[in-house]
């Protein structure tokens, strides 16, 4: 009888301090449009999103193309085919057109970011939240070892790992389908896909340590929250806890680490590309057509000009978006 | 104080005996190695030969005998107790191994597999005495270098990379600190004001962009485009050039002048000093910001103290504190190098003779920078703990 005497002063009491009802998404969403630096990014993100994503439709020539003796071709320059097509970005040292790389180039460092971040967002929950909510043994196995792998130097490490498995192909056993729903959502060959799935399993390899931190801080601390004690005290199991009291309250920090995160996707694995231990050649990756670019560079500036870009853009645009978030979904955050 | 050190100390031995470990056993997987050289040359030997050289790169041996020798430099024999030696017979490995092609029935595929050791080939305890045996890797023996300098202690490589990667990284960071901190102080004090906006926008640009296009650009604009327009410009890469050569306002730079080394370094510093400045001035003016809070700088305030003062002595220090440790961490930094700035302006020090390392698989080398690294961070993540108390006598460690 209490709780509902109780419940309904509070219902009393909040319908006379707001005017109107206004949902936890609304605020937020209004908190996020009021900051202009992220709302400008995030439309910058979807125009490069939906580029990617109708690659084969905007591109105009096929990005693996070759055509020999119109190499270098300055942007703007009509193809030599005589179809009209326009090399709006010029094209490479094969003579292969810039702007298809480019987008194509999009679909790949972007698809892969964006996988990377999933899987490694997936793991860290599981892994944080398992560790802190049930602490102990559990707790300090696991910490143990995410600490062991961070104190090693990140960069050193991604690069040593993604040497010995570029160089290796059979390295890691990777199914065939698996291999060819790669190639059809990036449209490249095949056995090109090894690469790709390789670079993804390297980055995703690493990132969830940091995350599954992140959760296991939020975690230790929501256990001990009182809404926790109720809900044991009411009989709930430990799974249910941690997936309806647990993972949904540490939602928040988690979005915007992952944005956060994508910034960094996004620039290691261009940066794997550059130094040619990441996707290769044909594959076009911002990182590898900038390696490829700062061998020309002298007689043709533009070329690292074009394919360096949009690297800086994609991932200042998701530290703008997650630093947004971060003030929309709650002020006090730190990360 | 003493435990705490000492559980410590104990824990760092582990974290990396487990490195260890981790990093030869990724290295014995490797693919490459010296072996895979003769068989890409097409160099027709017999199998004494390919013995012998199996012998020289200790590939003969089991793989933790290997790993061993490696870390601690042991065994090198059989055990003597006395003149008396014992387990002389044991056997650690073996010098030709039978191997047999095996393929998949349902896959095809084929690869080989070594199902027995050669009768008589056995290499047992007695035959590890006669060889060339490193004092370990524990003890600061990384062994010799595979490729980059044949047969040559990989010692002598460091030796003759880190005073370039030491100078690089020392005067980096050293300006990155003069610049960064007191524009993170002053954007945090005047906070909200068009110098804090531009400010954040500007750490968010440098945090955002990557390091080899920045240098990529550096070299666009500094060595390119004022080269061409007949200004100041700047040589490209190298620690310092071959040859003599002319620069507007400076006129001739004599090659290996001082003056011909800090045009080189100008660039590949800039390019840190950006990285840094960018990552610290956000640190920085959140931590002053939190302590232009406090209620002490309120109280000095109120005391009638100078603003300076309030500002510099009462605010600044103790803001600093959680920045000194984020300092300590780019200890391993001044060591290693950056592997990317240094590859792209073809610096040469540490992180390029480790990325060079790696494209060659020259795996003594780049074992011996990534334990060297290992080290130094663990090193320094203590150093910072420890650091927390000197700076901040709250802090007490158990």
């Amino acid at each position: 009888m209490a709780t509902i005497t109780s419940s309904n002063t509070i219902k009393v009491l909040s319908a006379e301090a707001m005017p109107e009802e206004v949902s936890q998404l609304q605020l937020v969403t209004k908190r996020f449009l009021r900051h202009r630096l992220a709302m400008v990014a995030l439309v910058a993100l979807l125009i490069i999103f939906v580029i990617a994503a109708l690659a084969p439709v905007i591109a105009p020539f096929d990005p693996t193309d070759i055509s020999v003796g119109n190499d270098f071709v300055r942007p703007g320059t009509a193809a030599i085919d005589g179809s009209g097509r326009i090399h709006y970005f010029g094209t490479d040292q094969i003579g292969r057109d810039y702007w298809s790389r480019i987008i194509y180039a999009a679909r790949i460092s972007l698809l892969v970011a964006l996988i990377a971040q999933t899987i490694s967002t997936v793991i860290g929950v599981i892994v944080g939240a398992t560790a802190g909510y049930l602490g102990g043994p559990v707790d300090a196995v696991a910490m143990r070892f995410v600490e062991f792998l961070l104190t090693i130097p990140q960069l050193p490490l991604l690069l040593i790992i993604s040497a010995l498995l570029i160089q290796n192909k059979d390295a890691l056993p990777i199914p065939e389908f698996l291999r060819n729903f790669v190639a059809w959502l990036l449209i490249i060959r095949s056995d090109n896909a090894t690469q790709v799935i390789m670079v993804i399993a390297i980055l995703s390899g690493f990132g969830w340590l940091g995350s599954s931190r992140l959760i296991r801080g939020v975690v230790l601390s929501l256990r001990e929250q009182t809404f926790t004690e109720a809900s044991r005290a009411l009989g709930a199991s430990d799974a249910r806890i941690v997936f309806t009291h647990m993972i949904p309250n540490a939602m928040a920090p988690m979005i915007v680490s992952a944005t956060l995160g994508l910034s960094g996707l996004i620039i290691t694995e261009a940066a794997l590309s550059f130094l040619g231990l990441g996707i290769q050649d044909p594959t076009p990756t911002w990182g590898n057509m900038l390696s490829s670019a700062q061998s020309y560079m002298f007689l043709y500036p533009w070329l690292p000009l074009m394919s360096g870009t949009p690297i800086f853009l994609c991932s200042l645009a998701f530290n703008f978006v997650g630093d947004g978030l971060r003030d929309a979904l709650d002020p006090r955050l730190k990360l | 104080m003493f435990n705490y050190l000492v559980r410590r100390f104990v824990q760092m031995v582990i974290v990396l005996f487990f490195s260890a470990i981790a990093s030869y056993t990724l290295m014995s997987l490797a693919p490459g190695g010296p072996l895979s050289f003769l068989a890409q040359a097409q160099i027709q030997i017999n199998q004494e030969e390919i013995a012998r050289i199996r012998a020289f790169f200790e590939l003969d041996l089991n793989l933790p005998v290997r790993f061993s020798r490696w870390l601690i430099g042991l065994p090198r024999g059989p055990i003597e107790i006395g003149g008396q030696s014992f387990f002389g017979d044991l056997i650690v490995g073996c010098r030709m191994p039978i191997e047999q092609t095996v393929r998949d029935v349902n896959t095809g595929k084929m690869w080989t597999e070594v199902i027995g050791c050669v009768p008589g080939q056995d290499v047992t305890l007695n035959d590890l005495k006669d060889r060339r045996t490193s004092n370990g890797v524990a003890f600061g023996d990384f062994g010799t270098s595979w490729v980059l300098l044949r047969d040559r202690p990989v010692s002598l490589l460091i030796e003759s990379r880190l005073p370039y990667t030491l100078q690089l990284m020392i005067t980096s960071l050293t300006l990155a600190i003069l610049i960064g901190v007191p524009i993170g102080a002053y954007s945090a004090v005047r906070q909200y004001s068009k110098f804090d906006y531009f400010v954040t926008v500007l750490a968010f640009f440098g945090s955002s962009m990557p390091t080899f296009f920045f240098a990529l650009l550096m070299i666009l604009v500094f060595s390119l485009i004022f080269k061409d327009l007949g200004w100041f410009w700047l040589p490209t890469g190298n620690a310092e050039s071959a040859r003599d050569f002319f620069i507007p306002l400076l006129g001739n730079v004599t090659a290996g002048s001082l003056l011909d080394k800090v045009l080189h370094m100008i660039m590949p510093m800039s390019v840190l000093i950006m990285v840094n400045v960018a990552g610290w001035v956000r640190f920085i003016r959140g931590s002053m910001l939190e302590v232009l809070r406090q209620d002490y700088v309120r109280t000095a305030r109120a005391k009638g103290l100078e603003e300076r003062v309030v500002i510099i002595k009462h605010a600044l220090r103790n803001a600093l504190i959680p920045f000194v440790t984020l300092v300590v961490f780019s200890l391993p930094a001044a060591f290693g190098g950056a592997i990317i700035t240094e590859t792209v302006f073809n610096w040469p020090g540490m992180g390029r003779l480790y990325f060079d390392a790696l494209g060659r698989s020259d795996y003594p080398v780049a074992m011996a920078f990534l334990l060297i690294t290992a080290t130094l961070t663990v090193i320094a993540t203590l150093i910072s703990d420890l650091l927390y108390t000197v700076v901040d006598p709250r802090i007490r460690l158990h």
